[in-house]
């Protein structure tokens, strides 16, 4: 078999004018796609951290309780446990309740959110969306409405306003307004202290907890752990919390998948072609091997060799270009997309796009070039296994 | 005795109605560990009936028997496993693989046939320096002389001890006296290995040197 791989490697150093060509065009490629692919999963994780970094976190569990002693209770109890089992500790509480803010004549609908203002400055990244006034915190029942609830209620920071449920009637004073960008968060969401929040509400609250994970591939683990130690309350990761944004990275990978199947695909007709018109160059050599006494076998080896030890150099090299080039990049800061999607609400918080390789986008070129190159080397090999030896001996 | 039989053997190229008898109805036979030449002008029949009797053709009519073997009843597999094990071919042009070495060239039948590495090497130096080529065994083809390419031609032939060794115009590129020293050593392999020896020319030269002769004119023995 060596002798075979041998008399394989020397046919393409012999042709290597034809063969630098597909190599470097191969490399190339492949260099390019692990890059874009890199690129694109950078973007999937910018959209991702910005949907929730913001206030979900990766895992959202949420429970509801009679009262907000007990809600606070039942929450502290499922974070301790968290901690322990998972050795997750960057856990968020909050508890929250669907009311009506009302400023004059206007109102809204919103969560009152109780959040820890500590806590959450270490994690999330609203209090640096404050555009005027402060953050949410214990005194005089203040709280923290967005710029989209102050423009529809005509609420400013200092202002009282009313909050309205079913069983709830009460005032609290404007301590500040936010802007993320994104609407669908801002026109919903309204912040007040946690110990604010049983002189504010009355009823039924609902305790959520949001777990921010320092690796996001532990996602469906986690989840699961956590769904050990829950009882009534529902565990949901991101992706089910944030069906839109899930779509989209799916949609994303797909993309980037069918681009580099394609991409090799159009490479692997050159490949074909260019064996094709080697093959029939060497027509005489592989007449000379049959007369000889080489079977079918022996020739269909030598040809598949070629192209595996053309595509798998090529693959090597690709896949090692590629990884320096994301290396240097992600070195050099990352790609800042702002000037092209900071009013894209996805972009909102960080358009900075660090590529990031997986193991799946970085070996998928390379695996699919060394498959169609084996692909594009079936037909030439096998119609110059099946030639007579007497058609190619014409010549000689 | 008898090795070779070629009974009532016709071979045509082409189609209907532009066909070309290469060879007509040709019965002869050959005797094991002698030498042949076959002469007759370009176009007569020589190379087809060489291809046939080395099985890489295969005849419209007629049958070819060698060693009480009919090659006719013989699958593709099955002739070119025939040919590895009895035929040696010695071509017109030099017909080495580019892409091996002289050595590698000349080891081929052996590797073929799934000798051992060492076992091939004492073969393929004992050919090597019996035929005057041994410092030329690292070179590639391109860097040998015509005679040298033809020798090691030879060598290939007959490293794996063929029973038929078929050279097609193997002195037609070569100069007077290389094209003597191929003869003589094919002559040689002959004589010393009890090899039947079939040589096609048009070279008066080489057929006059030969006992054995058959002249082929418009693909019929005259």
């Amino acid at each position: 078999m060596l002798f075979w791989i041998k008399f394989a490697f020397r046919s393409l150093i012999r042709r290597y004018r034809k063969n630098i060509i597909i190599f470097t065009g191969f490399t190339f490629s492949i260099a390019v796609l692990i890059f874009l692919g890199a690129v694109m999963t950078g973007v999937n994780d910018t959209m991702i951290n910005n949907a929730l970094s913001l206030h979900t976190g990766y895992i959202v569990i949420e429970g509801s309780s009679g009262s907000c002693s007990k809600a606070l209770e039942n929450a502290d109890r499922l974070k301790q446990l968290i901690t322990e089992n998972t050795g997750e500790n960057k856990i968020l509480t909050r508890v929250s309740i669907p009311v009506i803010i009302m400023s004059g004549k206007n109102s809204v609908p919103v969560f009152l959110t109780g959040i820890n203002p500590e806590e959450e400055r270490k994690i999330t990244p609203i209090h640096s969306k404050i555009r005027e006034g402060k953050y949410a915190d214990s005194t005089d029942n203040s709280i923290l409405i967005s710029r989209s609830v102050s423009d529809r209620t005509g609420a400013g920071t200092g202002d009282t306003v009313k909050i309205f449920s079913p069983v709830l009637n009460k005032n609290a004073s404007v301590s500040g307004v936010y802007s993320t960008g994104i609407e669908s968060f801002d026109s919903a969401m309204v912040f007040t202290d946690m110990r604010n929040i049983s002189s504010l509400t009355e009823g039924e609250l609902f305790y959520q907890l949001s777990v921010f994970l320092e690796n996001s591939d532990m996602l469906e683990k986690t989840v699961n752990d956590i769904k050990k130690y829950t009882d009534s309350e529902s565990v949901r990761g991101w992706d089910e919390k944030l069906p839109d944004i899930y779509q989209l990275v799916r949609l994303n990978r797909l993309a980037m998948y069918i681009m580099i199947f394609l991409v090799i695909l159009i490479i692997g007709f050159s490949v074909a072609n260019t064996l094709v018109s080697s093959v029939i160059e060497r027509k005489k050599t592989f007449s000379i091997l049959k007369a000889v006494g080489s079977g079918g076998r022996e020739i269909v080896f030598v040809i598949f060799s070629e192209s595996l030890i053309l595509t798998a150099a090529s693959g090597f090299a690709g896949t090692a270009s590629g990884i320096l080039i994301v290396c240097i990049t992600t070195l050099l800061g990352g790609i800042d997309l702002s000037p092209y999607i900071s009013f894209n609400p996805n972009f909102a918080i960080n358009s900075i796009i660090i590529p990031r390789l997986t193991p799946g986008m970085t070996l998928f070129p390379a695996v699919m070039a060394l498959a169609s190159g084996t692909a594009a080397t079936l037909l030439p090999a096998l119609r110059t296994a099946k030639q007579k030896v007497v058609s190619g001996m014409r010549n000689i | 005795m008898v090795l070779i039989n070629l009974e009532n053997l016709t071979k045509n190229y082409g189609r209907e109605p532009d066909i070309t008898n290469a060879l007509e109805n040709i019965t002869l036979s050959f005797e094991k560990g002698k030498c042949y030449v076959i002469s007759g002008p370009s176009g007569s029949g020589k190379t087809t009936l060489l291809n046939l009797i080395g099985g890489l053709d295969r005849p419209v009519s007629g049958d070819i028997v060698i060693d009480n073997l009919r090659l006719s009843g013989f699958s593709e597999k099955e002739l070119t496993d025939f040919r590895r094990r009895n035929i040696g071919f010695v071509f017109q042009d030099d017909a080495l693989i580019p892409e091996l070495t002289v050595y590698e060239n000349i080891e081929l039948p052996l590797v073929l046939l799934g000798y051992k590495k060492k076992q091939r090497a004492v073969y393929t130096d004992n050919i090597l320096s019996s035929l005057g080529i041994q410092l030329k065994k690292k070179n590639y083809p391109d860097d040998l002389s015509g005679g040298e390419k033809q020798r090691a031609s030879v060598a290939r032939a007959v490293i794996h001890s063929p029973s038929i060794v078929l050279a097609d115009e193997p002195t037609s590129n070569l100069d007077r006296e290389s094209a003597d020293r191929v003869i003589m050593m094919l002559q040689k392999i002959s004589r010393e290995l009890g090899t039947t020896v079939i040589i096609s020319t048009h070279d008066s030269n080489v057929i006059s040197g030969f006992q054995n002769r058959i002249r082929l004119e418009y693909g019929k023995p005259v």
